[in-house]
């Protein structure tokens, strides 16, 4: 295949000094399971997808005495997505652009960089990236180019790549991190408002194969096909018809499944692919052997407001009249917080959910099933302008819920009183061309007259379903994924006004915050080395953030764009 | 001892230079060994055969629909329709070439609207830019309803078709290319390089 062709191992080129590498220690299918607290191997630290940490030395006591221990600038625009993944004293860290850097994560000092070229001419429509993975020595990355490289972690080297997608002909193109289960190494991509039909595989670790496919829109004949139109004008539609897993699963360990979220329909119009659509907006219960589903949850039908379902619920145990329920909890896309059942065969049953933020399109929700029912007047249709709550960004896009089960308190980060007003149409499928049938010229974001604020953070008990706390920030979304410890402490970024905050996690209340040189978007991780706790971060503002500050210059007077430019940030208490 | 280069040492300085890289699939690998001199890719200089890029002398085609890969003729553009996505087109063989750096995006213009700066680069109205948008890389496909602006269609970056190209309403921040045009014998021919960077900052 063409692109399997294309190695540019810059990475290797970068190197020097290899003698005085560290030790790397392997990473296994037991570390990942049961992650030391002292490295950040996964995206969001551990399978369960809680982004908590279980070092306890940056308590609520202490915090404000954190200070800046080292920081290294990118060199990269666009927006900073990657957490910091540490193992050891190797820290990795993705930016846009396909380059992944690796520090000393005590020091800072540069071990090596890698770039993947990127083509010329490649249309994406957010130039970003989510992370890399860990599995064994070697460190994993998706480029925007839809390659999925394996990297030598001590040298940056590129050992192999393999082609995930087809950013040419089908306009696909990555930015999510991997997710490693059982030596596969899983990712899909991004391309959704392309007409892109939505897909995750599974290579071989050590050799790149391909194991298996799993598309989220199922062919005719496949089971869940019948919720797709069968004939007619859109008999089609399942071709391009979306459900694209663009951000990475979490996993249960015990029972051996994975949950992985499944985007918005393409086009985003519903009524140009009338039906439920299987399994758009939905949460796949799948095999990592094969990639079969068990079972599924569709938070929406035949979604119409491109509230893609993408964020894998967060694995807990509830506590239910004095019984262990083993659950899944998520703040989606679309303002509800869910709470779902699992059973050992990764079977998902409803149990409940709660609006997070307004949203003007349900009009009731059935409480067996968990399906709503719409107000028309607010489903985005062809030929039709229509306004919906909240806007397409939701009330949270991608950004991590944490869960930390000292608290049993579940963190979100998330944006409300605002509404977007579209109007649908058809639009041609052109390589690399948005064809999500609405006229870009038209799609207008609104927000609350005299609204108090837009963005923040909510606390949930996971087990009283009742919210505990929440930050209201007045002018600013927030696109600042949570970290939370063992220390009773949150940290978040998020804000355009390029704070890295912490606050109690109990309360709510703010303890300590430090000003970056751009927003930070990316998830802050935690790591330990000679005992010392750390915490990371990166800054460097961009995309949809970006995009919507121009937006909130017109609406609301905000600056119009938050200084661009990346750079990592490791913290430490003092001596 | 480590040392860590400019991130952007290698990927940004080549997209600085369009004409320096073959965008034929897999060349990628073989344009990252080409030397740096700014030049006509390998090709070009040593068989003879021209280069992957637009030339002067070249023709446009459609990109897509009905007549996809035959020639546009001025009476194909009007003022005040959608911007047409189309090609070069080697004169000599009929060869389109198609990819997605090449990508045009050519409208026509009342005359009395062009820009001084614009004029030399147009042709009876008729003005081409890079389709690529210099945000994110997403085609320019969109008219403006001012008329004389270009709309990119993925996160609504707005250009001034009838000066050189640049930004009026972002996020897109660099100005689009333009590539010359004339008109001979009646047919619409391309007449200069791009005149400027293509697609978005690396």
């Amino acid at each position: 295949m063409k692109l399997q062709t294309i190695v540019v191992a810059l990475g290797a080129a970068l190197v020097s000094g290899l003698a005085a590498a560290a030790d790397y220690k392997p990473v296994t299918a037991e570390r990942l399971a049961n992650p030391e607290p002292e490295n950040w191997l996964l995206t969001k630290g551990n399978y369960e997808g809680w982004s908590y940490s279980k070092l306890n030395q940056i308590t609520t006591a202490n915090v404000s005495k954190l200070k800046p221990v080292w920081s290294a600038a990118t060199g990269v625009l666009s927006g900073h997505e990657a957490p910091a993944i540490v193992n050891g004293e190797y820290m990795f860290v993705a930016t846009p652009h396909n380059h992944v850097f690796a520090y000393n994560a005590k020091t800072g000092k540069p071990l090596w960089h890698f770039q993947r070229e990127v083509p010329e001419g490649i249309g994406a429509l957010h130039r970003t990236n989510r992370g890399v993975a860990l599995w064994n020595d070697k460190v994993y990355v998706g480029s925007v180019d839809c390659m999925l490289s394996a990297l030598d972690a001590k040298t940056g080297k590129l050992l192999w790549d393999a082609q995930v997608c087809d950013w040419e002909e089908d306009s696909a193109y990555i930015t999510s991190a991997p997710l490693v289960v059982k030596g596969k190494v899983l990712i899909g991509p991004s391309g959704g408002e392309f007409g892109v039909r939505g897909f995750i595989k599974a290579f071989d670790a050590e050799t790149g194969k391909l194991a298996w496919t799993r598309y989220s829109v199922p062919a005719p004949g496949e089971p869940g096909s019948e919720t797709w139109p069968q004939e007619g004008e859109w008999k089609d539609a399942w071709k391009n018809g979306g459900g694209t897993m663009w951000m990475p699963g979490n996993y249960d360990v015990k029972n051996d499944v994975i949950y992985w979220g499944v985007g918005n329909g393409a086009p985003w119009l519903g009524d140009q692919r009338p039906g439920d659509n299987l399994y758009l907006a939905s949460v796949l219960a799948l095999n990592p052997a094969n990639g079969n589903i068990n079972s599924h949850f569709q938070y929406h039908w035949n979604d119409s407001w491109d509230w893609a379902g993408m964020n894998a619920p967060t694995l807990v145990d509830f506590d239910r009249n004095g019984k262990k329920v083993s659950g899944l909890i998520s703040a989606q896309r679309n303002g509800r917080l869910y709470w779902l059942d699992r059973d050992a065969k990764g079977k998902i049953t409803y149990n409940k959910s709660e609006a997070y933020v307004h949203n003007n399109v349900f009009t009731s929700i059935d409480k067996k099933t968990g399906r709503p029912t719409y107000n028309e007047d607010a489903k985005p249709a062809t030929g039709k302008t229509r306004t919906y709550c909240p806007s397409l960004w939701g009330g949270k896009d991608w950004p991590y819920e944490a869960y930390n089960p000292d608290t049993g308190m579940l963190y979100v980060p998330y944006n409300d009183n605002h509404c977007l007003t579209l109007t649908g149409m058809i639009q041609p499928r052109i390589p690399g061309q948005w064809s999500a049938g609405v006229d870009i010229n038209r799609l207008d974001l609104s927000v609350k007259e005299g609204f108090d604020h837009i963005g923040g953070i909510q606390a949930w008990d996971i087990n009283t379903g009742k919210e505990v706390w929440r930050e209201k920030y007045a002018k600013s979304w927030n696109w600042g994924s949570i970290l939370t410890t063992a220390g009773g402490v949150l940290f978040a970024g998020g804000t355009n006004d390029k704070m890295f905050r912490a606050y109690d996690a109990k309360s709510g209340k703010l303890l300590w915050e430090f000003p970056t040189p751009s927003g930070i978007i990316s998830p802050p991780s935690s790591f330990q080395i000679d005992g010392k706790q750390y915490i990371a971060v990166v800054s460097g503002y961009g995309v949809d953030a970006q995009w919507i500050q121009g937006k909130m210059a017109k609406l609301a007077g905000w600056d119009e764009k938050v200084p661009e430019g990346g750079s990592v940030w490791v913290f430490a208490l003092g001596d | 001892m480590t040392e860590k280069k400019n991130p952007c040492a290698c990927a940004c300085a080549a997209g600085h230079d369009p004409s320096r890289r073959s965008m034929m699939a897999g060349a990628l690998a073989l344009a990252a060994l080409a030397p740096l001199a700014g030049s006509r890719d390998a090709s070009a200089q040593e068989g003879g055969a021209r280069s992957t890029k637009p030339e002067p002398g070249d023709k446009l085609a459609f990109m897509m629909g009905d007549r996809k890969d035959k020639e546009i003729t001025p009476a194909d553009l009007v003022v005040g329709g959608e911007p047409t996505l189309a090609y070069p087109m080697d004169p000599a063989t009929g060869k389109v070439l198609s990819s997605r750096a090449n990508l045009l995006t050519v409208v026509r213009l009342k005359p009395e609207a062009i820009g001084e700066k614009s004029k030399p680069n147009a042709a009876e109205g008729v003005v081409a830019f890079s389709a690529m948008c210099t945000h994110y890389g997403c085609p320019i496909t969109t008219l403006h309803p001012t008329g004389t602006q270009i709309v990119c269609n993925c996160h609504g970056s707005v250009f001034d078709a009838a000066n050189r190209g640049v930004v009026t309403t972002g996020p897109a921040t660099r100005r689009l290319a333009m590539l010359p045009l004339e008109i001979k014998d009646g047919a619409i021919v391309v007449a200069g390089k791009f005149d400027g960077p293509l697609g978005p900052p690396q």
